[in-house]
């Protein structure tokens, strides 16, 4: 199983013969075997050349850049190395034609809310009875969902949908040093928004990762509209599994006190996780991505991080008329 | 418009278009295997690249038989073969005897392939180095009719736009393709 490697410090990353070494300020050299890898995080400052994205190409490895803040500026996407011209003309498809779009996109909702739903269940089984209105709020916007004829509106809905989960936050954490208020993005005003960015963040560059490793192209999203800039196809996964992946973990490191207030920097830039902070968070999400759970159609655990490539897999059979996607459900 | 050729009924199995005869050995050897793989192999959606068991074959075929000359020919852009003996043996080297009789129609693709080229009298023989077992193929009268009924089926086969549906069976757990169509 390849890992994901996380570099927090500044220095030079190059090849070196067949293996990747990377070169701290003070001249310490770390070396890490290329076929181990997953895909390369970048928080530090870093000095690189042509030879290496060569040589990553080579070993289909993607690299996330982040700036000093921990927000996400891009990734260097190698060149395809799966390639199916029949595929991508199938995605494209579903893209052009809305009703089998808005069909998609509307899957992509129904299993962000649903997932909402296990997370606030399991709190209310928990002790969290006032949750249960959230819950009805909750169904109340999922049934407009079907209604929606395009995907501005349809996004809107998911957007109502994530207003009313979020206020379901400050009753799960109870910490004065967590309180909620309001989503604010860029940039986040408080510590839990920090958090949500950042691991949203995370979420992003994995399923990008993983969208690698398919066949489909990350530039047609069905959700979120592909403005021929960026990619979206990631973001529309991103909000299944955003509920089970990112906020569980974040209610795990606030409730277990792993995370505090010293952990974060406020400027006027707005609050940010510190590198201490970051690298807490990145060593939880990481021991999450590498959990396994059972699986019954597979009839064996798979980690974390497979579910989103099944996922994947799942809307490529959607694409290609074998299996309509139906997205990830949670069983708890 | 171009006029098409309706294919023709009957016993008699005959290519209609020479344009068709456009098939890889792994395509042949996918057909005997798995209609589904095959389907999905056709359209490009690969995913032997990230199977373990696919790299230790390629390992396999890059350090078996290191004296042997003219190793991976590519005929047309389009069947490779492996070995080519000088006494005009055609060697297929494969990982495990497990899909022998995938293997052997491979082979007998291949002879066929070359026989209509103008190769006549080559033969072929199928090495499996692991088990130190080897088997000669032969393409007899008989042989090169199953070799034109299976293209034909392949040609069928990869035609429809959506896969076969998914069927279980024992080779599903070991197969690259396991999660993508199970999962």
């Amino acid at each position: 199983m390849r890992k994901p490697i996380y570099i927090f410090s500044s220095g030079t990353l190059e090849r070196q013969q067949n293996t990747l070494v990377f070169k701290d300020g003070d001249g310490k050299k770390r070396y890490m075997p290329v076929e181990t890898i997953a895909d390369i995080h970048v928080f530090g400052e870093l000095d690189f050349n042509k030879r290496l994205l060569e040589f990553l190409t080579q070993n289909e490895i993607t690299l996330h850049f982040f700036n000093h803040y921990g927000y996400y500026i891009g990734s260097f996407y190698p060149r395809e190395y799966y390639n199916s011209g029949y595929l991508i003309l199938k995605q494209a498809e579903y893209y052009l034609d809305i009703l089998k779009r808005m069909d998609l996109a509307k899957k992509f909702v129904y299993g962000a809310i649903n997932n909402m739903n296990k997370v606030l269940e399991y709190y209310i089984r928990r002790g969290a009875e006032e949750l249960s209105t959230t819950l009805e709020e909750l169904s109340h916007i999922s049934s407009a969902v079907e209604t929606q004829d395009s995907p501005e509106a349809l996004m809107a809905i998911e957007g109502n949908a994530r207003e009313i989960y979020y206020s379901a936050f400050d009753i799960i954490t109870d910490s004065e040093d967590f309180s909620f208020a309001k989503r604010t993005r860029r940039p986040p005003q408080n510590r839990l928004n920090a958090l949500i960015s950042f691991g949203n963040s995370l979420l992003y560059v994995t399923v990008l990762s993983e969208i690698y490793r398919t066949h489909l192209d990350p530039r047609i999203g069905f959700l979120h509209s592909t403005n021929f800039r960026r990619f979206s196809l990631n973001l529309d996964v991103a909000e299944v599994f955003k509920p089970i992946f990112v906020d569980r973990l974040i209610f795990s490191l606030i409730n277990k006190n792993q995370l505090k207030a010293k952990d974060f920097s406020t400027g006027v830039e707005g609050v940010f996780l510190s590198e201490s902070g970051r690298q807490t968070f990145i060593e939880e999400w990481e021991n999450k991505l590498k959990t396994t759970i059972d699986y019954p159609p597979l009839k064996r655990k798979v980690s974390y991080r497979s579910l989103i490539r099944l996922d994947l897999y799942k809307i490529e059979k959607h694409l290609l008329g074998d299996k309509p996607y139906e997205p990830y459900a949670s069983r708890w | 418009m171009e006029q098409q050729k309706e294919p023709q009924q009957g016993n008699e199995i005959e290519f209609y278009n020479e344009e068709q005869f456009l098939y890889t050995g792994t395509q042949v050897y996918y057909y005997v295997i798995c209609h589904r793989k095959l389907w999905l192999y056709s359209h490009r959606v690969e995913l032997e690249k990230s199977s373990d068991k696919v790299a230790l074959g390629a390992l396999l075929h890059e350090t078996s038989y290191p004296r042997l000359k003219k190793r991976e020919m590519l005929i047309d852009s389009l069947i490779k073969i492996d070995v080519l003996e000088e006494s005009g043996k055609i060697l297929e080297v494969k990982y495990s005897s497990k899909m022998i009789e995938a293997s052997r129609l491979q082979v007998l693709y291949y002879l066929y392939y070359l026989k209509r080229k103008g190769f006549d009298g080559l033969v072929g023989e199928l090495r499996f180095p692991r088990q130190k077992r080897k088997e000669d193929v032969i393409l007899t009268e008989e042989k090169e009719g199953e070799v034109k009924a299976a293209l034909q089926n392949i040609a069928q086969l990869i035609e429809p736009p959506s896969p076969p549906i998914v069927e279980w069976s024992g080779i599903c757990r070991p197969c690259a393709y396991a999660e993508f169509c199970w999962g």
